[in-house]
């Protein structure tokens, strides 16, 4: 897959002999020399790519960035390419999300194997990320009672308690319900529950309100 | 044994004797747990055979540190 590969190590060399295996392989390479100079630079992070990220550091270390990264919502995958490697760094940083741990010295084989795991895994992770989006733009058309209505409903109330809730007759709850059905989409009650949990409003473990 | 959740990371291609024959010698001696079958070389044989051993993950070599940590972590959180 076509990707950008973002390379941070403080170890020059091996950042440009990295930069040398990935183009032959056909990645794009940015290369930064600090993990702070990653996230001052932020630059290109929409596009599809992963970060290729050494553990030690002076300054933030590899794992202290990907804890920014996370608390940035980003969803760059990371491969991190360490020379020290021990199971607890492994365990936390797997723990955390990264794609993989990879030992120096590393195969090009081995690195494009992860970073190609990493690429794919980023693209299915925007195109999730596109399609929350989607959906709260068209939540964001409801008006308000429309969207109290909603609220109501995908967690199993009826029209009457809707109605009773609401301060309003069952017939315009119902114009309520169908126009919501309407601006989400959805063909049943099943598909507005559904994107209620995707997008984290109720829990599907939950039971429903009586 | 602890009580906490543990799995057991067998290869498949140990010198004496076949994971999977030690696996079958555990659960006969009352050995619970979940398992995780590695082997080098892979063939539709062996993977069957360790499928249908009931492993929670089978890894073929070489294999990345998230596919080996994903089932222990699994197992830890009590999804096995």
């Amino acid at each position: 897959m076509p990707g950008l590969v973002h390379v941070v190590d403080d170890d020059a060399s091996f950042r440009t002999a990295v930069e040398r295996r990935l183009k032959l392989a056909g990645y794009e390479v940015e290369k930064y020399s600090s993990a702070q100079t990653l996230l001052d630079r932020l630059v290109a992070f929409e596009r599809p790519g992963c970060v290729l990220l050494d553990v030690r550091m002076p300054g933030l270390n590899g794992l202290e960035l990907q804890s920014r990264l996370i608390e940035l919502r980003s969803i760059l995958p990371i491969v991190f390419v360490t020379g020290h490697a021990d199971i607890p760094t492994t365990v936390r940083a797997i723990r955390a999300g990264a794609e993989d741990l990879l030992i120096k010295p590393a195969s090009s084989e081995q690195l494009i194997d992860a970073i190609e795991r990493a690429l794919a895994r980023h693209e299915s992770a925007r195109s999730h990320r596109g399609k929350l989006d989607a959906i709260l733009a068209l939540l964001a058309t409801l008006t308000p009672r429309e969207r109290q209505v909603f609220d109501l409903i995908v967690r199993g109330k009826i029209n009457k308690q809707v109605a009773g809730a609401l301060g309003t007759t069952e017939r315009t709850v119902k114009a309520h319900r169908h126009e919501v059905m309407e601006k989400m989409r959805v063909h049943s009650l099943a598909e507005l529950v559904l994107i209620a949990e995707r997008l984290g409003l109720i829990d599907p473990n939950e039971n429903s309100e009586s | 044994m602890s009580a906490q959740r543990a799995s057991v990371i067998l290869d498949i291609d140990l010198n004496n004797q076949s994971g999977l024959d030690l696996r079958r010698q555990l659960a006969d001696g009352g050995v619970q747990l979940p398992v995780i079958l590695i082997t080098g070389n892979d063939n539709d044989a062996k993977r069957s055979a360790a499928i249908k051993s009931g492993c929670i993950a089978y890894l073929t070599k070489p294999f990345s540190a998230r596919s080996l940590i994903e089932p222990v972590e699994k197992v830890r959180a009590a999804l096995f």
